[in-house]
C-alpha cells in the first residue's frame, strides 16, 4: 500500500513539473522575406522574433520589430521603414494562432511534425487571416518550429509607388523559423 | 565656331547625365552603414530600458532606428540560428534585457563583465505578462566597444 502510495505521489509530482515547462519561448527566433520581380530580388531579415508556444494546446504568438529588419542595400531599409511599412506608426507585427493538429506531434519523441498553423497576422495596422503548413522538429527535448507562408502587401494596407512597381512583388514569400530554447 | 559650341554643350550635357547616373547608381547599391565608426548616442542599459518601459513612444523616436553605445553588465550569451552570438546586457527589470545580435564575434564573455555595445537600436518588443516574460529592447548590427 505504501509503495503504491509512494508511486502515486512520484507521478503526481512528475506530472506538476511537467505542466510548469508546457509553455516554451524564444526571444531570438528569425523571420524573413523575400520578393522576386522581373527587375530585381529582394530579401531582408529579423533575427528579434518572440515567439511562445503553448506545447499541450498548440497556442502560438509572434511579435517582431519592423525595425529590425535589415537590407543588403540601405535605401530598401529607409524605403521600406518609411514609405511602405511606416514602421515609426506600426513598430510592431504579431501573429496570434493556434497548431491545428498539434495532438499529431509526440513531443516525447524525436521527429519532424508536418502541423497546419492558423491565426491572425497583424501588420501595418492591419490584420488578416492566415492558414499556411508549418513543421514542429523535436530534438532531444528541444522545438524547432518553422513555417513559410505568402504575404499580399495589399492586404496589409501597403501600397507600392507606381515607378518602382516592377520593382517589388506583390505577393511575397515569408519563411519563419523558432528554435524554443527557454521553458517556462 | 556654332558647331564646337553645340558640341561642347553636348558633351557637358553627356557629362552630367553620367555623373548623375552614377551618383544615382551608387545610392541605390549603398550598402548599409559603417555602426563602428559612426556617432552614436551613449546611455547605459538600464536607463535605455527604464525609458522603453516608462514612455515607449518617446524612446522609440529616441532611440529606434538610431546607433546607440550602451554601458551595462553581461546577463548571458547565446547563438541564434544564423550562428550570430547574442549578448544580453542585465537592467533593473529581472529578466528583461538589452537582447543584442553581434556582428563580430564578442569574444570570450562572462557573466557579470561590464561591456559597451554599440549597435543599432530596434526597440522593445513584447514580453507575456500572463507568463511572466519580460519584453527585451533589442540592438542588432552590434560590436563590442570596451
Amino acid at each position: 500500500m505504501k509503495t503504491r502510495l509512494l508511486f502515486l505521489c512520484t507521478f503526481l509530482m512528475l506530472c506538476c513539473i511537467q505542466l510548469n515547462a508546457q509553455k516554451v519561448y524564444t526571444k531570438n527566433g528569425s523571420v524573413s522575406f523575400f520578393s522576386t520581380s522581373s527587375m530585381e530580388n529582394i530579401s531582408a531579415s529579423n533575427n528579434q522574433l518572440m515567439s511562445v508556444l503553448n506545447v499541450p494546446s498548440g497556442e502560438l504568438q509572434f511579435s517582431l520589430l519592423i525595425k529590425g529588419f535589415h537590407f543588403k542595400k540601405s535605401l530598401m531599409e529607409t524605403h521600406f521603414n518609411e514609405n511602405y511599412l511606416e514602421s515609426d506608426k506600426y513598430p510592431k507585427a504579431t501573429f496570434k494562432g493556434k497548431i491545428n493538429n498539434i495532438t499529431i506531434v509526440n513531443f516525447t519523441k524525436d521527429g519532424t511534425y508536418n502541423v497546419e498553423v492558423s491565426g491572425d497576422l497583424m501588420m501595418h495596422g492591419a490584420t488578416n487571416k492566415v492558414t499556411t503548413a508549418g513543421t514542429i522538429t523535436v530534438k532531444a527535448g528541444v522545438i524547432t518550429a518553422t513555417a513559410n507562408f505568402k504575404v499580399k502587401l495589399s492586404n496589409y494596407k501597403i501600397s507600392i509607388p507606381k515607378i518602382v512597381k516592377d520593382n517589388i512583388a506583390e505577393t511575397v514569400d515569408v519563411k519563419i523559423s523558432c528554435l524554443y530554447d527557454q521553458k517556462m | 565656331m556654332a558647331g564646337k559650341t553645340t558640341k561642347t554643350i553636348l558633351i557637358l550635357i553627356l557629362l552630367i547625365a553620367v555623373i548623375a547616373v552614377s551618383i544615382g547608381y551608387y545610392m541605390y547599391n549603398k550598402g548599409p552603414g559603417n555602426v563602428k565608426n559612426s556617432s552614436s548616442i551613449k546611455i547605459n542599459a538600464a536607463e535605455l530600458y527604464r525609458s522603453f518601459i516608462t514612455d515607449a513612444a518617446v524612446a522609440l523616436k529616441t532611440y529606434a532606428g538610431k546607433i546607440v553605445e550602451v554601458k551595462g553588465r553581461v546577463a548571458g550569451t547565446s547563438i541564434n540560428q544564423q550562428k550570430e552570438k547574442i549578448v544580453l546586457l542585465s537592467t533593473a527589470a529581472d529578466g528583461g534585457n538589452i537582447n543584442c545580435t553581434m556582428e563580430e564575434d564578442p569574444g570570450n564573455l562572462q557573466t557579470n563583465d561590464e561591456v559597451v555595445i554599440k549597435g543599432i537600436c530596434s526597440g522593445i518588443n513584447q514580453g507575456d505578462g500572463e507568463l511572466g516574460i519580460k519584453a527585451d529592447v533589442y540592438l542588432t548590427r552590434s560590436f563590442i566597444i570596451k
